[in-house]
């Protein structure tokens, strides 16, 4: 059999085993919302553990990362530096958001915040921005996987035909079993990638180079030397600045615990110490960037010249010599598992967040009961796919700038969550106040770097200073809210 | 405090300033808590201007890393075995925090 065909059967088993996985769990959830979106308050430490590490590996990850390491150097161990800085607050956020959400029946993170600073307006801002990043992101995610199949049977299935067959199936089981078909895919998905990701780290520098330490030797010895000296190289080729990657590292940072698919996954956590176990041990999920990025620094001498960077490591897998063919289909499997793992989570939240924060919140009280709800967001989970995949494939619009963007917007939720735990003075005056200066004065940024005082400083980090200087001047200005409401939050 | 009338007397007790720990929270677990967001601080300055471009440099190469990259590990490996620490004086399931 030809090696792209080998490969394509590996992927087809891959994405059967996936469906089989995700649409089993569905039949034992309750029909409820709390089961749909937070699997009825009940997942363990394990399944947690691979729901969010594998939410946050996506084909950004795998694709990306060795592009970055490839074409960017050094500076792609801003990835690592974020995730390892990024996850620490939601140690202690965290099971306050689970206990508040057991007791008010919180399902999403616009409910906390829109509940503790009693704003409606506040959780359909939420909402709107939720939908604004997620879009983009899960356009990225099909991209990547329509981007794999294609590459790998060298033009055979198409990226359209290739990222509708991975997605429709992802869609499948999204509707069927709501968070928990998230949870045991991304069980299998995340330790598949793991171990693809470790084997082919380790194994391409000891093909091409005899091993790791000698294939960063040879890098230093070379003209590409500079590749290897934090900050790295921008995309464009000249060096990274430093108040470019410290500022960088940052607002990814403070965003990371923010965004909404992986803020809202404390609600599905069984207890506290479930949710803080997978706190503690994130890092051993993190640290598998590593032999990522290793398989891009194993291109940058042995196949340079490679211009689609987010290519790199199909590209490197079509040449290289000695590959079995069925490695060549798992490792293309484990990138389609970065890809769903990550597209799974966001599409079933962004639904989710669009019905329970926008649409529930912007009709009557009491037009949405519970079965209407579930009916709803399955339907926006269809809409939103349909939506992506229409970008992804037919639209000529770029949406990397608007996923860049987002990443500003997101960490501008940080210092309403972190008021909402430990500041008794914060009011929904401020709140919704600072949050749309913060907006504002990041896309203002965004649009217009060159007002920034601090060359390449990330745009976030004005966004942030307006947001919490705006956020503490209102509150302090207008009435203090309800003290048994803020009790509740600061003694959770 | 503002000093106009309000309809629900109590908001006056609210404190003005951060309550990082819920009142009748155990000192020790204060002490280990702050300890732990000190130490903490320390990893996220490692990573950022002006400390990490003291290591940001090739040479010396560490278990054939780039000393750039082996820095980056390194502090990824210091901020898990702090929070496992922590973790480890804070099992107990029935903790509020």
């Amino acid at each position: 059999m030809e090696t792209w065909l080998v490969a394509l059967v590996v992927c087809g088993v891959y994405l059967a085993v996936t469906l089989a996985m995700g649409i089993l769990p569905g039949l034992k959830v309750s029909k409820s919302i709390a089961g749909y979106v937070a699997a009825d308050r009940a997942m363990g430490f394990v399944v947690l553990y691979f729901v969010l590490g594998a939410s946050i590996f996506s084909s950004f990850a795998f694709l990306g990362g060795p592009g970055w390491a490839y074409s960017r150097g050094a500076s792609a161990f801003y990835i690592i530096a974020y995730g390892t800085i990024g996850m620490v607050p939601f140690y202690f956020m965290g099971p306050r958001a689970r206990r508040l959400g057991q007791r008010f029946g919180f399902v999403t993170q616009a409910e906390l915040l829109s509940h503790r600073y009693d704003s409606r307006a506040l959780s359909v801002v939420l909402a709107a921005v939720s939908l604004v990043a997620f879009v983009p992101y899960l356009t990225l995610q099909m991209e990547g996987a329509g981007l794999i199949l294609n590459t790998i049977t060298e033009g055979r299935v198409s990226e359209a035909v290739g990222a509708a067959v991975t997605y429709g199936v992802v869609v499948v089981y999204v509707l069927t079993s709501g968070v928990l078909g998230v949870g045991w895919t991304n069980t299998f998905q995340g330790l598949f990638m793991m171990v693809i990701a470790w084997f082919l780290g380790l194994w391409l520098p000891a093909r091409l180079y005899g091993g790791v330490g000698e294939m960063f030797a040879a890098i230093a010895a070379s003209e590409k030397a500079a590749l290897l000296e934090a900050p790295g190289l921008t995309a464009s080729g000249e060096p990274w600045s430093w108040a470019g990657f410290s500022s960088a590292v940052l607002i990814s940072a403070i965003g990371f615990s923010m965004w909404p698919h992986l803020f809202m996954k404390a609600y599905a956590a069984k207890s506290d110490r479930a949710l803080r176990r997978t706190v503690v041990m994130y890092p051993t999920f993190q640290i598998f960037l590593v032999p990522i990025l290793l398989i891009g620094f194993a291109g940058v001498l042995a196949y340079p010249g490679v211009e689609k960077t987010d290519q790199i490591l199909p590209y490197v897998l079509t040449q290289i010599e000695g590959l079995s063919p069925i490695v060549i289909g798992l490792v293309c499997a484990g990138t389609l598992a970065a890809s769903m793992s990550s597209g799974d989570s966001i599409l079933h939240s962004a639904a989710s967040v669009g019905v329970c924060d926008g649409l529930a919140k912007a009709v009557p009280r009491g037009w949405l009961d519970d079965r209407k709800e579930r009916l709803w967001i399955r339907g926006l989970v269809v809409v939103l796919a349909a939506l992506a995949y229409y970008f992804a494939v037919a639209s000529e619009t770029s949406l990397v700038e608007l996923l860049l963007m987002s990443y500003g917007w997101i960490a501008q939720i940080f210092p309403l969550a972190f008021a909402a735990f430990y500041w008794p003075r914060a009011t929904g005056a401020g709140a919704l106040s600072g949050l749309l200066a913060g907006f504002a004065v990041n896309t203002l940024f965004r649009l217009w770097p060159a007002l920034s005082p601090i060359a390449g400083m990330h745009e976030g980090i004005w966004g942030l200073a307006a947001n919490v200087a705006v956020f503490v001047a209102v509150s302090l200005l207008t009435a203090p809210q309800a003290t048994e409401r803020v009790r509740s939050y600061v003694e959770a | 405090m503002s000093a106009t009338p309000r309809s629900v007397l109590d908001r006056e007790s609210l404190p003005t300033g951060l309550v990082l720990f819920p009142p009748g929270t155990d000192p020790r677990k204060k002490r280990r808590r702050l300890l732990f967001a000190a130490f903490y601080l320390l990893v996220v300055a490692s990573v950022l201007w002006p400390v990490y471009p003291l290591f940001s440099g090739i040479r010396p190469m560490i278990l054939g890393l780039p000393l750039s990259l082996a820095w980056v590990v390194f502090a990824l490996l210091a901020g898990f075995a702090a929070l496992l620490a922590l973790y480890a004086t804070e099992v107990d399931p029935g903790e509020t925090g």
